[in-house]
């Protein structure tokens, strides 16, 4: 397995998401005392028609990685909304209803999307998998 | 641990933080004499979120890359302005009112956040932890010309 898909390796990601989900001010109560595993083909690209609707949640899946969003300049149109959800609680950590996107590359941990977006977006990064205690 | 969770490997950082901290021209003289540490979990990701909600504490620092995603004219709108701060003196380290941001990516030294965010902002680096004035332990030293003890203040021939 490459350890340069992107520049964070694999190891690393995932201990950073196990604590992320493991903080109780984030009430992802589900996933409290989770760990993660990974697999050789835990790298993922997703390309904008994945964000369009096809993605499928699964709550023992968690990704974490670089969202890139490139909408029209000044667009208002956007509505890509991601959260780390646990299947009983979630917590935001994208919204581009706070200001809207033209381009950004943004750091974030994620697994299900509230609202598909209007404009392009792609994700790189890992796939983890949830293993509940 | 890799050393390598963002652009900026983790010693890297801490030596820029410390160097930050101790220099004089910054003012923050409550740190003068600080020390930058860190554990196995000093990699931390913020979203928009957790800084919104972010509480300081002066004896945390943290280096690495701020993400902006902002709307391209949002001059008016990006109000985040980043400081290190000892809790009596302050210096600024990003301040988005200071220039026309759009997007960006970029290295910021920081614990205290003086005017918080609108618009999207993630923050991936490195919490340190600040040190005050550590023991530095008596090492004796044996020589052909005699027993050195090495403390804070230097070499003392002692025998």
């Amino acid at each position: 397995m490459s350890s340069t898909w992107i520049v964070t390796p694999p190891e690393n990601a995932k201990e950073v998401v196990e604590r992320y989900i493991n903080d109780p001010t984030h009430g992802l109560t589900i996933y409290s005392g989770a760990t993660l595993s990974y697999d050789p083909d835990c790298e993922v690209y997703l390309d904008y028609n994945v964000f369009k609707g096809s993605f499928t949640f699964n709550p023992l899946h968690l990704y974490f990685g670089f969202l890139s969003c490139g909408g029209p300049v000044g667009s208002e149109e956007n509505t890509l909304r991601l959260t780390i959800d646990d299947g009983s609680n979630d917590f935001i950590t994208f919204d581009a209803s706070i200001a809207p996107i033209s381009q950004c590359t943004v750091p974030l941990i994620w697994n299900n999307g509230l609202s598909a977006s209007a404009n392009m977006a792609s994700f790189i990064g890992y796939k983890f998998n949830v293993i509940l205690p | 641990m890799s050393s390598t969770w963002c652009d900026i490997p983790v010693n890297d950082a801490k030596n820029i933080a410390q160097s930050f901290i101790n220099n004089p021209i910054h003012g923050i003289t409550g740190y003068s004499d600080y020390f930058v540490d860190y554990d196995e979990q000093t990699e931390v990701l913020l979203s928009y979120q957790d800084i919104i909600d972010f509480q300081y504490d002066r004896n945390y620092i943290y280096a690495g890359i701020i993400y902006l995603a902002n709307k391209s004219n949002s001059i008016f709108e990006d109000q985040l302005q980043l400081n290190v701060s000892d809790s009596v003196n302050f210096w600024t380290t990003f301040d988005a009112s200071a220039y026309y941001q759009g997007s960006s990516k970029r290295f910021v030294v920081w614990n205290d956040i003086s005017l918080f965010p609108n618009t999207q902002v993630f923050f991936m680096g490195y919490k340190f932890t600040l040190v005050d004035n550590p023991n530095i332990p008596n090492v004796r030293i044996l020589t052909e010309d005699g027993d050195f003890l090495m403390t804070e203040n230097g070499f003392n021939l002692i025998t």
